[in-house]
C-alpha cells in the first residue's frame, strides 16, 4: 500500500514537472507538442488508468476517447498561455482522470440502458410462434453496388466526360479513367500499364479532373 | 531513422470507439479517425469534409486525413503497405498499428515507399510540422519567392520537399537538387527554344533554389520562434 502510494506520488510529480517544462516554453514552440506526447505516454505506460469490469466493459473505449479529449481541453489553451485544471500544482492528475473516466462509463451505460428500454419490444408471430425484433425488419442502408450502377449510367450518358483527356492521349479520358481505375478497382500500376502513361500523370489527372466531377455528381444525386 | 522498438516506445494509443466502427469497417480508416483526434488534441485543425475517403465514391484503399494549412496525409496500417495507393498529393504517411480495441500511432514518413529508415517517431513528426510552419513563414515573407507557389498549402508542400533536401543532402548539393525540386513543381523552363536559353533558365532556377535553401537553413538551424 505504502509502495503504491509512493509510486503514485512519483508519477504525479513527474507529470507536473513535464507540465512546468511545457509552460516555461513560449507559445508556439515546437517542443511543446513533444512534451504533450511525453505526458500522455507517461499516463498510458503507467498502467494506472482505471478499467471497468463486468458489462460496463463495452463502454470503455468510447469513455476513454471522451476522457482524452477532456484531458487535452483542460490541460491548457493551445493558443494562449492560460492553464487548465490539470496544471494546478495540487491536482492529482491520474486520480482526476480516473474519476472522469468512471463517470463517462457510467453515463454511457445509463444512456444505453434507457435507449434499450425505449426500443420497440420484440413481438411474437401468432401463427409461427417465432419472436421478431422490429429493428431487424429495418432495411440495411443502400450498399455500394447501387451507387456503382448510377455512376456507370452517368459515364454512359454524359458525353462531355469523353472530351476531357490526358494531354497528348485523347483516348485516356475522364470516362475511361473512372471506369478503369475506380469502377474496375485497379491499382495505379495496372492502369498505368494499360494506358501507357506514367502513374504520376494519371494520378494528378484523376485528382484534377475526375475527383471533383465525382464529388459534384455525388452531391447532386444526394449520395453525400 | 528510428527502429521499430523505438517507434513503439514513443507511440501513443487511442481507443477504437463505437462511432469509428459505425462509420467504417476498414481498419485503415479507423486509423485515419484516430489520427484526426490525435492531431486535434495537439492543437491542429482537420477538415473532415475535405478528405477523400468520406465520399462514398472513393476506393476502399484510401484513408486520408486533411490537416488544415498543411495538406493531405495518408494513414497506413503497418504490414498493409502493399494495399496503399500513394497519392501524389500526400504530404506524408502516418503509420499506425491496429490492435483489437485501439490504434497505436507509430510514426510518420514524408516519402513513399516507406521503410524503417525513413519513418520518424511521433515526437520527430511534431517537430517536423513545427519546422514546416517556421520555414513556410520565413519564405512567405519574401516577395522574391512568391512565384514558387500558388497558395499556402502549395508553399507548405514545397517547404516539405526542401526540408527533406536539408536533412539528406550536403549544402553543396542544395543548388542542383533544389533546382530539381523547384522545376518538379510543374514550372516550364522559360525561353527554352535554344540551348543557351535552357542553360540560362536552369541557372536562374539554381540561383533561386540556393537562396531559398539558405533562407530555410538559417531558420532550421536556429529553431527559436
Amino acid at each position: 500500500m505504502a509502495d503504491g502510494n509512493g509510486e503514485q506520488l512519483g508519477l504525479n510529480q513527474q507529470l507536473h514537472a513535464l507540465m512546468d517544462e511545457y509552460l516555461a516554453l513560449p507559445v508556439g514552440h515546437p517542443q511543446r507538442r513533444v512534451l504533450v506526447n511525453r505526458i500522455v505516454r507517461s499516463i498510458q505506460r503507467s498502467g494506472k488508468l482505471w478499467r471497468p469490469t463486468g458489462t460496463d466493459v463495452e463502454f470503455y473505449e468510447d469513455a476513454l476517447m471522451l476522457t482524452w479529449r477532456h484531458f487535452w481541453r483542460n490541460l491548457w489553451e493551445q493558443t494562449t498561455a492560460k492553464t487548465g485544471a490539470y496544471c494546478e500544482p495540487d491536482c492529482a492528475v491520474i486520480a482526476r482522470l480516473n474519476e472522469h473516466l468512471r463517470m463517462r462509463v457510467h453515463d454511457l451505460a445509463v444512456e444505453a440502458r434507457s435507449e434499450a428500454a425505449q426500443r420497440a419490444n420484440p413481438r411474437q408471430d401468432r401463427e409461427s410462434g417465432e419472436w421478431t425484433d422490429p429493428i431487424e425488419q429495418v432495411p440495411a442502408p443502400t450498399s455500394e453496388p447501387g451507387l456503382r450502377s448510377v455512376v456507370e449510367d452517368w459515364l454512359e450518358q454524359d458525353e462531355t466526360l469523353q472530351q476531357v483527356h490526358v494531354r497528348g492521349k485523347p483516348e485516356i479520358t475522364v470516362t475511361w479513367l473512372i471506369r478503369e481505375y475506380l469502377l474496375a478497382d485497379r491499382k495505379w500500376k495496372e492502369v498505368s500499364a494499360m494506358a501507357d502513361v506514367p502513374i504520376s500523370t494519371l494520378s494528378s489527372f484523376y485528382d484534377r479532373e475526375c475527383r471533383s466531377r465525382l464529388q459534384v455528381f455525388c452531391r447532386d444525386e444526394g449520395y453525400c | 531513422m528510428a527502429k521499430l522498438t523505438e517507434l513503439q516506445e514513443l507511440s501513443i494509443e487511442l481507443p477504437i470507439t463505437s462511432a469509428m466502427r459505425q462509420t467504417t469497417d476498414q481498419p485503415a480508416r479507423w486509423g485515419a479517425i484516430a489520427v484526426e483526434a490525435y492531431l486535434e488534441m495537439q492543437g491542429f485543425g482537420v477538415d473532415r469534409d475535405d478528405c477523400y475517403w468520406r465520399n462514398p465514391l472513393e476506393k476502399g484503399a484510401i484513408a486520408d486525413v486533411m490537416l488544415r494549412e498543411f495538406g493531405r496525409l495518408e494513414c497506413v496500417v503497418m504490414g498493409d503497405e502493399a494495399n496503399v495507393e500513394p497519392g501524389i498529393d500526400r504530404l506524408g504517411y502516418v503509420m499506425v498499428v491496429v490492435k483489437e480495441k485501439s490504434i497505436a500511432i507509430l510514426g510518420f514518413a514524408d516519402q513513399w515507399p516507406i521503410d524503417a529508415e525513413n519513418v520518424m517517431s511521433i515526437d520527430d513528426w511534431m517537430l517536423w510540422l513545427g519546422e514546416l510552419v517556421m520555414g513556410s513563414q520565413a519564405i512567405g515573407q519574401m516577395p522574391e519567392f512568391e512565384e514558387l507557389w500558388q497558395d499556402a498549402v502549395g508553399r507548405m508542400a514545397l517547404v516539405a520537399r526542401l526540408n527533406r533536401l536539408y536533412r539528406e543532402k550536403e549544402a553543396w548539393e542544395w543548388r542542383y537538387e533544389g533546382e530539381k525540386v523547384l522545376r518538379g513543381e510543374g514550372r516550364e523552363l522559360a525561353g527554352a527554344s535554344r540551348e543557351d536559353g535552357v542553360n540560362e533558365a536552369r541557372i536562374d532556377f539554381q540561383d533561386l533554389a540556393e537562396s531559398v535553401m539558405e533562407r530555410l537553413a538559417c531558420v532550421w538551424q536556429n529553431p527559436n520562434p
